[in-house]
């Protein structure tokens, strides 16, 4: 740690890449009175800076090293003494590979939202405010070195993606999926605040490094660990705690869904922090591990099934996002059971990199579907699938978009998300052999239940009331346009993106072969 | 851009390269067909014996749309017994997504308390 100085003019820039948004969000609140589209393009230019700096960081991160620093923010003089409020930062290897998914994510969306939420002009405001709040708080968590400073991130996040759901006020149900979201994100907040008073209370310490020096594996440390576990598997969306996403996913803006979807990943990343970097080997890694694959399987397989069934497209792929989610619990959870073992240099290593390269695939084409999707509902007004059909003649780009999604989810050859399917079933199969063919029918059943989607809105007769439907607007298209993009990219360059992203996040995990 | 894991070796410009190459074949195979063939009414046609010929036949084909239920019916109604409860389990009632995540905290906590 230390591979910066504070002289270095990128020493600060973890904490510029959180401010910029939420300073961005009071500049474009104060112009609104002015034009909404000036109020647009500064929305765009911010995540466009954003964006530079988390890519520029990354960067750094790549070639110089790991580095961590704290702000203070200001002091209390209590009873119990003077407090100092410090935010921690650190920028490794896994916020680096978090801020870039982010970063593509949420420039894809901001662009794909000019045209597409332009319509809602009472609300535009409230929805560019949130949305880099949101941006903010991800971003925040990511870089958090510290338990309670990514628990104040949470919050920050929960509340602003809960009034993103809630954006469009004329629909009912995006209010009621709004309210569960929040009602379950303040549950999941208690329990991760109540974990992160067990660890202080018996360590004295929230900083992920100094924490782990202290960590002996005791009652109360497992029992913080479990928390803290679920707590973010709820975040993440994995099953069995995965109710309230699809409500959330399929009723918020498209735009919006792209970066709850990079939000959840937090979740995991948060987890998987927790587990290698705090905790790890001072437990039981097997039992630890098993708890973890045992929630991905269930993710996979229930997420998929649940799919399969869907008649509302946003719904339909909202759970197909918790069944991926299920394939990086499951590479990233053989790699924690094996922990410490000569396992982890055969085969336990690769698991993690088929996992983490997951994220950043799924991340990329969970996001093109979704903005798909979004087009779709956003040129019919309709979202139930029984209703569509024929639209491939008059949305071909978006037909397009959509065959390179549904392929890059399915797992099918030569795209990315074969690539990180294929590193987890092999590296799996040598774990345990039924748990990699479960992965591999839960990739069967995701290309059925695309095939299913493809043919029900592109295939068939063209419907009388979508005769007048044309093509997305070009901003759309452009949003679009960029993940798949990046798909291809991902898809090429398999073996480049592992050892410049992937790498280094395994490493900074602390994983030794 | 390729893959040399301890497992797992995987090259996709490889096998854009194989598909390109088996394409060209493709294309070498159909070039060497039978150039004389015309294309005639009916020929190319599938014969189903005793239906009216099926050039007049299709002319009175109604468009289809095959609905989003439709698809794996058969499927899903032979495994009723898996999906009936999973698609009842799925409420939509905040209590039941409470009572899992107590539910879920209480048993990791139970198994992790062993770890």
């Amino acid at each position: 740690m230390g591979g910066k100085t504070i002289i270095d003019p990128f020493y600060h820039s973890p904490a510029l890449i959180v401010f910029i948004p939420l300073v961005s969000s009071l500049i474009i609140a104060s112009v609104g009175f002015i034009s909404k589209k000036l109020q647009h393009i500064l929305f765009f230019i911010a995540l466009l800076i954003t964006a530079f700096f988390g890519i520029l960081m990354s960067y750094e991160i790549y070639t110089v090293g790991d580095w961590s620093f704290a702000i203070e923010l200001g002091s209390m003089r209590l009873t119990s003494g003077d407090h100092v409020f410090m935010m921690y930062f650190l920028a490794d290897g896994v916020s680096a590979m978090a801020t870039i998914i982010l970063s593509i994510t949420s420039v894809a969306a901001g662009l794909y939202s000019y045209t597409n939420l332009m319509e809602e002009e009472d609300s535009i405001t409230r929805y560019y405010i949130l949305f880099l709040i949101t941006v903010a708080g991800t971003h925040g968590m990511i870089f958090s070195a510290n338990l309670f400073n990514r628990f104040l991130w949470f919050q920050v996040v929960i509340a602003s993606t809960s009034a993103l759901v809630a954006f469009r006020k004329y629909d009912d149900r995006a209010f009621e999926a709004a309210l569960k979201y929040l009602v379950l994100g303040c549950i999941a907040w208690f329990f991760f605040l109540f974990s992160i008073g067990i660890a202080y209370g018996v360590h004295g310490e929230m900083q992920f490094y100094e924490l782990a020096e202290g960590i002996t594996g005791g009652f109360a440390d497992r029992i913080a660990m479990a928390i803290l576990i679920v707590v973010m598997a709820f975040k993440s969306g994995a099953v069995p705690v995965h109710f309230v996403k699809p409500d959330a996913y399929s009723r918020a803006p498209s735009s919006v869904t792209v970066v709850m979807v990079v939000v959840s990943q937090a979740g995991l990343w948060t987890m998987f922090r927790i587990v290698f970097n705090v905790y790890g080997t001072a437990v039981n890694t097997y039992i630890v591990g098993w708890v973890v694959i045992m929630l991905g399987i269930l993710s996979a397989f229930i997420g998929v099934s649940m799919a399969l069934v869907q008649r509302s497209i946003k719904r339909l792929m909202a759970y197909h996002a918790i069944s991926q989610t299920g394939y990086m619990l499951l590479g990233v959870g053989v790699g924690i059971a094996v922990m410490g073992t000569t396992d982890m240099g055969i085969f336990g290593r690769d698991a993690m990199v088929g996992g983490i390269f997951h994220i950043i695939n799924h991340a990329i084409y969970k996001g093109l579907l979704f903005l798909t999707a979004g087009a779709i509902i956003y040129k019919t007004g309709e979202r139930d699938l029984n209703k569509m059909g024929g639209l491939g003649r008059s949305m071909k780009w978006t037909m397009l978009f959509f065959i390179i999604g549904a392929l890059a989810i399915s797992g099918v050859p030569p795209l990315n998300g074969f690539t990180s399917k294929l590193i987890i079933y092999r590296s799996v199969y040598m774990f345990n052999p039924v748990l990699s063919v479960v992965a591999m029918l839960v990739s069967i059943l995701t290309l059925a239940s695309f095939y299913k989607v493809f043919h029900s809105v592109f295939m068939g007769a063209s419907r009388e009331k979508y005769n007048d439907i044309k093509e997305e607007p070009m901003t759309m298209l452009v949003g679009m346009g960029i993940l798949a993009f990046a798909v291809i990219l991902l898809s090429i360059f398999p073996g480049r993106a592992i050892a410049i992203l992937v790498e280094p996040a395994v490493e900074a995990l602390g994983v030794i072969s | 851009m390729n893959l040399y894991f301890e497992i797992v070796d995987w090259n996709p410009l490889f096998m854009i390269f194989m598909a390109c190459f088996v394409m060209f074949v493709i294309y070498i195979l159909y070039r060497m067909g039978n150039s004389t063939y015309r294309k005639t009414k009916y020929k190319g046609e599938p014969f189903l014996s005793g239906n009216p010929p099926v050039g007049e036949w299709k002319d009175d084909l109604e468009p289809i749309n095959i609905r989003g239920d439709s698809f794996y019916w058969g499927f899903i109604q032979a495994l009723k017994f898996y999906f009936k409860p999973l698609i009842a389990g799925h409420t939509g009632r905040l209590n039941d997504y409470i009572f899992w995540f107590i539910i879920t905290l209480v048993v990791v906590m139970v198994v992790l308390s062993f770890a």
